[in-house]
């Protein structure tokens, strides 16, 4: 089993995908405990027990829609004649709000980075800060709702995520807020000469993305009015894209739809054969009680909940730039979560702890997918890239150490929402 | 399926049709049929995303408007998010952009890199072929239990999908292999 099990992690080091090393080791473990292997297949049919999963393929539809619109042209513009302070200010809220609405699946950086990079350097901006940003930019935003790794993070600990989504507000605008903060001051040192805002141009960009900004508060608005459920919300996400970007504003060809649907399918269809093959590992090693063993030994050498977060933030540092969100999410979430509720954690708290974490882990040297991104579409070697993104990193982890350890941050809308 | 030669043979056949697909390539009538079904492929997964499309938005209208409900619609949701799944499985592995960790191929010397990749995809081919009979056990252990998912259809017919989506997915694997490419790198032909 040992050795069985050393080999399937090599192969998963040396690319295998994800969904068959977590299918092959569940299948390995339920060998050789004598259970019969169709085990691992009851476990991937239970995915069509879950109602929550239904938002991933609406949200993530809506995004590859955006994406394949002019409305992250429409952002930027917006953006621009909204918040004053430069360029730099600007790219980072729009990605925000754009990663918000398409997951964290590297949309940001293809779709928005190919519209920003230029401009930013037009703008006067350096390349080396310009690509850090861009590449920074690429997960941010992923605290804010309807953000996709929250649902699988609320579909897999359990936790409600209409109060994740409350929790990751503050969280966000903090993270946002910082990373803004050091683009304005960049801004203002190297005289990058900016547009000013006015009336006029805030009246114009708004007359153009009239149709896109209604769209957050009737996902918001409906969520908490008790209108719509977040799969409702989704299902209305992803039909009120396709209305507005392929018959309002005609930027999507009807032709090019089923590119788009299979695009957005093949994504998901990724996510989900991870969650149903590893499912099964899952649930043996929580049969087993590996939380449970986990929990005890630490206990032994740990006492504070404040230590224990200190090591989480570490342990998940290293799991965010090795495995993409969704997968670490499915895997490691379900381990730790027991472990951080015997030491007082509270799971919202927790749960945007994680996020904020994995967020991060993007962006992490030797392997964080985004650099990877970013280097694929930019064409600039990783290790430029390495360091173009050091600033933002060392910011994001403040932000981190913030979050972690004033849970009040997260928890404070949650508990004003529930009075 | 006990049937160990069973298993074996039915791998055999599978490394076979994706030999002699691979073969095919570049005949135009064999392309013809790959073209047919891959299209299909696609067409059941748009129907599939736009019925959660459509009942999502009308779940909503009738249950704020009417204050009522289609009570299949919410299975039939859940259904569709497996059949995605699966699907979108096959689909992603037409192009094989699965999520890996994969810090091999970013380290390795480009000489070594045909060799990786052809023993991880053969693992992977191993793998998911295994996953596809652990799937056919279920389906025939279910079928003996005969019991209902919704509408009165049954749940073994239901799961059928996951064995037929593992068994494409080892194909495509192994026709990854065999072309030296991704199956849907050159157009999209791929069946």
């Amino acid at each position: 089993m040992a050795l069985l099990g050393i080999l399937i992690a090599l192969l998963a080091l040396a690319g295998m995908p994800l969904f068959a090393v977590f299918g092959a080791l569940a299948m390995a473990l339920f060998f050789f405990a004598g259970i019969d292997i169709s085990s691992v297949a009851v476990s991937m049919y239970s995915v069509a027990g879950s109602p929550l999963l239904v938002a991933i393929p609406l949200f993530t539809l809506a995004g590859y829609i955006f994406a394949h619109s002019k409305a992250p042209d429409r952002l930027v513009k917006l953006s621009a004649a909204v918040f004053p302070g430069g360029l730099a200010v600007v790219a980072l809220v729009a990605c925000a709000v754009f990663t918000a609405f398409t997951g964290a699946s590297g949309v940001t950086i293809v779709a928005m980075g190919g519209l920003l990079l230029p401009a930013l350097l037009q703008e006067g901006y350096d390349r080396k800060f310009t690509l850090g940003l861009v590449t920074a930019s690429g997960s941010l935003g992923l605290l804010f709702p309807p953000s996709l790794p929250i649902i699988i993070y609320g579909y897999v600990a359990e936790v409600p995520v209409d109060k994740l989504f409350l929790a990751g507000i503050l969280p966000g605008i903090l993270l946002v807020g910082l990373l803004a903060g050091y683009g304005y001051y960049k801004g203002k040192r190297e005289r990058v000469h900016g547009v000013r805002p006015s009336l006029t141009a805030i009246r114009a960009a708004a007359r153009d993305a009239g149709w896109e900004i209604p769209l957050p508060f009737i996902v918001l608005g409906g969520i908490y009015g008790g209108i719509l459920t977040v799969n409702e919300a989704a299902a209305i996400t992803a039909l009120y894209a396709l209305i507005v970007e392929v018959f309002v504003y005609r930027d999507i060809p009807v032709r090019k739809l089923p590119e788009i649907f299979s695009e957005s399918v093949a994504l998901v269809g990724g996510i989900l054969v991870i969650i149903m093959c590893s499912f099964g590992f899952v649930n043996y090693l929580i049969d087993a009680e590996v939380p449970m063993r986990i929990l005890d030994w630490m206990q032994r050498y740990i006492s504070s909940k404040y230590t224990f977060l200190l090591i989480l933030n570490l342990f998940l540092l290293v799991v965010g730039c090795l495995m993409d969100i969704f997968s670490a999410l499915i895997v490691v979430v379900p381990l730790i979560a027991p472990v951080a509720t015997g030491f007082g954690v509270d799971p919202v708290h927790l749960g945007i702890v994680f996020l904020t974490n994995l967020e991060i882990g993007y962006l992490t040297p030797p392997v964080g997918l985004n650099l990877f991104i970013s280097s694929f579409r930019f064409k600039e070697p990783v290790v430029k890239l390495y360091s173009a993104s050091v600033p933002f990193l060392l910011l994001m982890l403040l932000a981190l150490v913030v979050i972690t350890y004033a849970p009040a941050l997260s928890l404070a809308l949650v508990n004003l929402v529930a009075r | 399926m006990n049937n160990y030669a069973l298993v074996v043979a039915g791998l055999i056949v599978l490394v076979g049709l994706a030999a002699a697909r691979a073969r095919l390539d570049r005949r135009d009538g064999a392309r013809r049929v790959f073209d047919f079904f891959w299209r299909l492929e696609i067409f059941t997964v748009v129907l599939l995303v736009a019925s959660l499309v459509v009942l999502g938005t009308v779940q909503v209208v009738m249950r704020n408007l009417m204050h009522s409900g289609l009570l299949w619609a919410d299975p039939f949701m859940r259904h569709v998010v497996l059949y995605l799944g699966a699907i979108g499985a096959t689909v992603a592995s037409a192009r094989m952009n699965h999520i890996t960790v994969d810090v091999a191929s970013r380290i390795l010397p480009a000489r070594l890199k045909p060799a990786r990749r052809a023993v991880v995809y053969g693992a992977t081919a191993i793998a998911t072929y295994l996953l596809a009979i652990a799937a056919i056990r279920l389906v025939i252990d279910e079928r003996s239990f005969g019991e209902v998912a919704f509408l009165g259809i049954k749940a073994w017919v239901i799961q059928l999908i996951l064995p037929v989506a593992f068994v494409v997915i080892t194909y495509r694997t192994l026709l990854a292999i065999f072309l030296g490419r991704e199956p849907a790198e050159a157009g999209s032909d791929v069946a």
